[in-house]
């Protein structure tokens, strides 16, 4: 599914404006100002592409994509309790290409930090002045021993959107009322923080209505988690005694599992389940790690001031594959993000010093689809307790969803949450 | 943090990349606003039915609604804790940029029956301050009409029922309709969708 045929290619590229890679310069009448090339068209990289083009539209914008569509994670968890379907959630590139930016579907194998290009599985090599790169996150197979890519075929992480979601779904569909869904939670930073906790609310949606005896066991490598308190309140009062968790301290730490067997282990103790869910440990998405651009954490180190790699001159990293910081890796930050460094690579290339950046994050969990609780805080870039760059919270902005909210306003933040969707896709994908 | 990165480059044998921002200037407004977009759409124009479009909001407005909510006069479920990371210059820097983009009417369904209703209750009791049926961006409101109507109905919630400021002849005037009057205002500025109407 990810990777099309040659001639597929080719058609489409005839069909749909679609830029056929090779020879690069030949496509364009006039020399380009300047080439600015996207890797990874997602939610961070279709919108950095979006701003760019907007911001200066003499820069020669192209997007490397591994798929022909794009599938959001966020609201993948509403799937699960039947509230959207995975088709409302996919999305292709037609409107990119109709706003002149170029979308090239072959994944990209390394980004040539030193000869600046990026080479790609189909054999082409596309030149940059500058490159955002915006792949999103890979897993850690087997940090949990037993669990790599082929048990993620049997036993779900769905932590990607779209086959993994569906396979997911039709375990918990299978499973007979008085079952045990469990779920792994990973250590921190990963995807989305409050992702497994809003999940597991999602899913004791769809069995409080259609398996009402079942029961949901999540196991956590962390000892807290993001929202805690608004999530075990409305666990309790929406699907009571369906949800437990188990910290790490209490020995929620998983290290194997037997997929056959649909047993994990942890370091004292095994738990079965009928249906497994394991969110694995993450890094940045591969092509960044084999392109030079992470660190001994697995994750992409940047200058918060204009996002540019500390590792490699002339590519700026966005989104999930960023280092570790205050940011979440949440889709409001790719977003974000995105528009941080669109503005400096604009700014750069029109030989501007940057300015002072801005960060956002907003992120909405649903309980129920008439209760959302939602957080939200503004960022700068700055220097911590230690003397070292670091991103800071803005004063006391960073705050989630007042604890007493009522019936209404709970509904509202749920409103709000499908309207944050739409907009959020729109920005890139509309 | 500028001699933190020159050693981290020495050691990792790189060379020095040009000089990156300077964390002293104000941000752009754009930047700012672009910030926004995630729920208010791109520039300000908000695809979502239940948040508003910001873009061609007067500025006057705009700075007042966020210094509203920031010191918590006005019912809000994010806006408030999301004013608290801003400053009033920094409202100012991003009310310039709303302003300058075009105002465009939301593209929604309406009931044209209620809408014709609306229309003459809006002429009897809402035009003198929102002129032009509700398209023209009064320095102290924003245009209503071409408004998303879900953000309109919880808009005339605050006004009802969560205490939102208003000008005493507003609330008069607003108290004294029916829900049914209420509801066919919303589908006439649901209704004014022609761009031309906005430009003023
Ligand atoms: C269940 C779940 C729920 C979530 N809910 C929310 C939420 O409510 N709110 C929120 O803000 N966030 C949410 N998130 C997080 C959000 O999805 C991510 O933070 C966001 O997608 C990150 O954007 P990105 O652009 O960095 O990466 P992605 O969106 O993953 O995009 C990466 C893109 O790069 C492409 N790519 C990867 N490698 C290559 C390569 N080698 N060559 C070419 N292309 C490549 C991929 O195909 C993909 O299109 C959720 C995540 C999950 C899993
Ligand atoms: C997470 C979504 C979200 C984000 C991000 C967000 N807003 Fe809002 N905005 C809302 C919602 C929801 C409302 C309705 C009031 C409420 O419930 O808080 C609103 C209302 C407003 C209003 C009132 C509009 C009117 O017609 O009076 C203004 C002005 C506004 N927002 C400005 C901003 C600005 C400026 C930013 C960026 C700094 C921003 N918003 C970011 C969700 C958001
Ligand atoms: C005396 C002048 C006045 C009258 C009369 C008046 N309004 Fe208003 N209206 C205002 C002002 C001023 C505001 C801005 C309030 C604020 O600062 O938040 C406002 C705000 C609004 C808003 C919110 C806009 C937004 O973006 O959130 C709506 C909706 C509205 N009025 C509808 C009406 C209707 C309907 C009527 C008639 C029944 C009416 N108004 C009559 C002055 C008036």
């Amino acid at each position: 599914m990810a990777n099309i045929s040659r001639r597929k290619f080719i058609q489409m590229a005839g069909a749909g404006g679609l830029l056929a890679g090779f020879p690069y310069a030949a496509s364009w009448g006039s020399q380009p100002k300047a080439r600015v090339v996207i890797v990874g068209g997602g939610t961070g990289g279709a919108i950095a592409a979006r701003y760019v083009k907007a911001l200066d539209p003499s820069i020669d914008v192209t997007i490397v994509e591994a798929n022909p569509r794009y599938t959001t994670c966020f609201m993948s968890n509403w799937v699960l309790a039947e509230m959207r379907d995975l088709d409302s959630l996919t999305h292709g590139y037609e409107n990119v290409i109709a706003r002149g930016i170029n979308v090239i579907i072959d994944p990209a194998t390394t980004i040539d930090t030193e000869g600046q290009k990026v080479l790609t599985q189909g054999g082409q090599s596309i030149p940059y002045d500058r490159v955002i790169v915006a792949p999103g996150i890979d897993f850690q197979w087997d940090a949990i021993e037993g669990y790599d890519a082929a048990a993620a075929e049997i036993v779900p992480h769905a932590w990607k959107a779209g086959p993994q979601t569906e396979l997911l779904q039709n375990q918990i569909r299978a499973m007979d009322d008085g079952g045990v869904v469990a779920i792994v939670a990973p250590p921190n930073p990963f995807r989305c923080p409050p992702g497994p906790y809003e999940r597991a609310a999602l899913i004791a949606y769809y069995l409080r209505r259609h398996k009402p005896k079942s029961k949901i066991v999540i196991y956590d490598a962390k000892d807290a988690f993001s929202k805690q308190g608004l999530f075990q309140a409305g666990w309790a009062r929406h699907y009571p005694g369906m949800i437990e968790w188990v910290g790490g301290f209490a020995g929620g730490k998983i290290e194997r599992v037997d997929v056959a067997a649909r047993t994990l282990y942890s370091e004292f103790d095994d738990f079965e389940a009928d249906v497994l869910n394991i969110i694995p440990p993450q890094t940045a998405g591969r092509v960044a790690i084999n392109s030079g651009l992470t660190d001994a954490s697995g994750w992409c180190p940047v200058d918060f001031r204009d996002l540019q790699s500390t590792l490699a001159r002339n590519v700026h990293v966005i989104g999930d594959a960023m280092v570790s910081s205050a940011l979440p890796k949440s889709g409001y930050i790719a977003a974000s993000t995105a528009k941080v460094a669109a503005v400096a690579v604009v700014d750069h290339l029109n030989g501007r010093e940057p300015g002072t950046p801005a960060f956002f994050n907003t992120c909405y969990s649903l309980l129920t689809p008439q209760h959302s609780i939602s957080v939200s805080g503004v960022y700068e870039a700055g220097t911590n307790a230690e003397g070292q760059p670091a991103i800071l919270p803005v004063g006391n902005s960073v705050a989630v969803s007042p604890a007493g909210a009522d019936d209404s306003f709970q509904a509202r933040e749920a409103r709000y949450a499908a309207s944050w969707y739409d907009n959020l896709v729109d920005q890139g994908f509309g | 943090m500028r001699k933190k990165l020159l050693t981290a480059t020495a050691l990792t044998g790189l060379l020095m990349f040009a000089p990156g921002a300077s964390a002293d200037a104000p941000v752009s407004g754009a930047l700012l606003a672009f910030q926004c977009a995630g729920c208010h759409g791109f520039n300000g124009h908000s695809v979502g039915p239940a948040t508003p479009s910001l873009a061609g909001f007067p500025e006057e407005y705009f700075v007042e609604t966020m210094m509203a909510y920031k010191e918590g006069t006005r019912h809000a479920t994010i806006m408030d804790r999301v004013s608290w990371g801003y400053t009033r210059e920094q409202f100012e820097a991003m009310a310039e940029f709303f302003a300058a983009q075009p105002y465009l009417p939301a593209r929604q369904d309406f009931d044209a029956e209620l809408a014709e209703r609306g229309a003459a209750i809006h002429d009897q009791h809402c035009n003198s301050c929102h002129s032009e049926g509700g398209t023209f961006p009064e320095p102290d409101t924003a245009p209503i009409a071409g408004q998303w109507a879900p953000y309109l109905r919880d808009s005339f919630e605050d006004f009802l029922v969560h205490d939102r400021p208003q000008p005493r002849g507003m609330q008069r005037r607003l108290s004294a309709l029916s829900a049914d009057e209420i509801e066919a205002l919303v589908q006439y500025y649901a209704s004014q969708q022609d761009p031309a109407a906005y430009a003023h």
